[in-house]
């Protein structure tokens, strides 16, 4: 089906595969860039994957100015702020982010403060209203295969002076270069494997089914989903296959890009309340959450859900499933993923597994109301049903 | 642009209308911030529409700009913005459309849709009310106390 009217962007130039981190110099090149400040954190250096990055550089004309380390879990203003203070101290020209969510979140957070030259992201927080005013080269090394901000026009950075989670989205965040080498996942255990490939999961399917979905997000929702079932499985086993680990990579990125044209809808919005309200994983959440949004939506998006059996389950279910059973029988695929990863490596399968108190959730319904992403979803949903929903997945 | 103009008017007056008599809008009202301001606009030359918080009730400024709004929403032309303002098109599908930009607190643009969505169910005749909202919700008064309430109150 095609919408009546949709935008799309995905501008982001993807290098993919076996020593492709070697190809980093040449992109700064190719963007006239030579002094990038590298942002990261402690646990990713102190395991040598930075050192992997920066080996890259070695008999190159182009220096690092600084690499920062200091990017805790949740990404914060403070933390883009002390960025923005080496980046200009050390004269920096690029950003090289090398990490998850977070860390990609701040180096999206400091290409605004570098670029709109501003010391309070506050004043550029929305969608779409940033504006290109100069250009910042900006690659990201993805090291997690699940967030997908590689790209994604998203950022999401805390304040907690203010107590918010501030949230700005526009094509302008979106990176030059990201750069998918399996040596970058390698070292990720199985739990987190699982959880991230969740997520990227997640992504495809919310980005298939979603309001703003269009032909282009399909297909690379449809690609992603793909490569997870073939992929995930190896991935979480057997960490050290890097046929599984780039194709996880990719999956991300391609998710990444279906979500960010296309959106999130209900699981994201209850799945960011489980994490503000119970700190439960983004990733853990959307493994739970899934199956059981799919079943809500599913008298409006059934007939969606069950064009993506194919891919999740594989061609032969596909064909022995009757037409009506298989948009439910999409959403009982995922929930024995998940309950294949609880045996594997403890991935949880219900939120009281995951840690949420009984007494949270109706704090964690009222915060999922106000998330961007409900307006997205297809069918409405009120504080009850997402009560409903979170009473089942206890 | 005067059609424009005058649902802006309807909007503004019947928002403030709505809030008095709706409990579920009075709740999301009391949830802003005090002194909170939300202006809607049509870029780029307008019309312009203000509501503000005031002593915790939400009241309608009429078309000037705010200095600093808490929550601005700008559709991107007029194109965009009458299959919103004439109920054609639902606000969900028009942002999922990026017929508008929003700047500020995405959870408080949240909470000003839900408004829209109610006040919507007051201001448009069910036949519109079923193709724009999602899940038409229940009216807690009716409809003719809105509107009195929007021309006379």
């Amino acid at each position: 089906m095609i919408p009546d009217y949709y935008e799309f962007q995905n501008s982001v130039k993807i290098l993919s595969g076996k020593n492709a981190l070697e190809n980093i110099p040449f992109e700064l090149y190719n963007l006239q860039a030579s002094r990038p400040i590298v942002l990261t954190n402690e646990m990713l250096e102190k395991i040598g994957l930075v050192q992997t990055v920066i080996k890259s550089f070695a008999e190159q004309e182009i220096s690092i100015g600084a690499v920062y380390t200091d990017i805790p879990a949740d990404s914060s203003v403070e933390v883009v702020n002390e960025a923005a203070r080496v980046f200009r101290e050390q004269n920096c020209d690029s950003i090289i982010a090398i990490g998850g969510g977070s860390v990609i979140d701040t180096a999206k957070g400091l290409s605004i403060v570098i670029t709109q030259d501003t010391d309070d992201i506050m004043k550029y927080m929305g969608s779409e209203i940033i504006t290109r005013k100069k250009h910042l080269p900006f690659i990201v090394v993805p090291t997690t295969a699940g967030t997908g901000s590689e790209t994604t026009l998203v950022a999401v950075i805390a304040n907690p002076k203010r107590k918010v989670k501030m949230e700005f989205l526009s094509y302008n965040l979106l990176p030059d270069v990201a750069v998918l080498d399996p040596r970058m996942t390698t070292t990720l255990p199985p739990r987190l494997t699982a959880s991230t490939g969740m997520d990227a999961l997640s992504h495809a399917v919310e980005g298939y089914t979603c309001l703003q979905k269009n032909p282009l997000s399909d297909a690379y929702a449809f690609a992603a989903i793909n490569l997870i079932r073939e992929y995930l499985d190896r991935a979480v086993e057997n960490g050290k296959d890097e046929k599984a680990r780039l194709a996880m990579a990719n999956a991300s990125m391609l998710a990444g890009a279906a979500f960010s044209n296309s959106m999130v809808g209900l699981v994201h919005a209850i799945g960011h309340a489980c994490g503000g309200v119970s700190q439960v994983p983004h990733g853990d959440a959307m493994g739970i959450l899934l199956p059981w949004c799919m079943e809500y939506n599913m008298d409006k998006l059934g007939e969606l859900y069950a064009q993506l059996l194919l891919p999740l389950a594989g061609a032969d279910v596909y064909a022995a499933t009757p037409a009506e059973n298989r948009g439910q029988k999409a959403a009982d695929t995922i929930r024995q993923m998940t309950a294949k990863f609880n045996k594997i490596c403890g991935l949880p399968v219900n939120l009281q597994q995951a840690g949420v108190k009984k007494e949270d959730l109706a704090r964690i319904a009222k915060t999922a109301l106000n998330d961007g992403a409900v307006i997205i979803n297809p069918k409405e949903s009120e504080y009850e049903d997402i009560l409903a929903i979170l009473n089942k997945a206890y | 642009m005067a059609a424009a103009r005058l649902v802006f008017w309807f909007l503004g007056r019947g928002v403030q209308a709505a809030a008095k008599h709706d409990s579920r809008i009075r709740q999301e009202v009391a949830e802003w911030s005090p002194d909170c301001s939300i202006m809607l606009k049509i870029n780029p030359r307008g019309p312009v529409m203000t509501v503000h918080k005031l002593a915790g009730e939400i009241k309608y400024m009429g078309s000037s700009p705010p200095q600093d709004p808490e929550l601005a929403i700008y559709f991107k032309n007029i194109e965009g913005a009458i299959p919103v303002l004439t109920g054609q098109k639902g606000l969900a599908q028009a942002y999922a459309e990026h017929r508008f930009t929003l700047k500020g607190d995405i959870g408080l643009g949240m909470s000003v849709v839900r408004c829209m969505y109610l006040l919507e169910t007051y201001l448009f005749p069910k036949f519109i009310t079923r193709k724009i909202l999602k899940r038409v919700p229940q009216k807690e008064v009716s409809s003719l106390k809105i509107y009195l309430a929007t021309l006379f109150g």
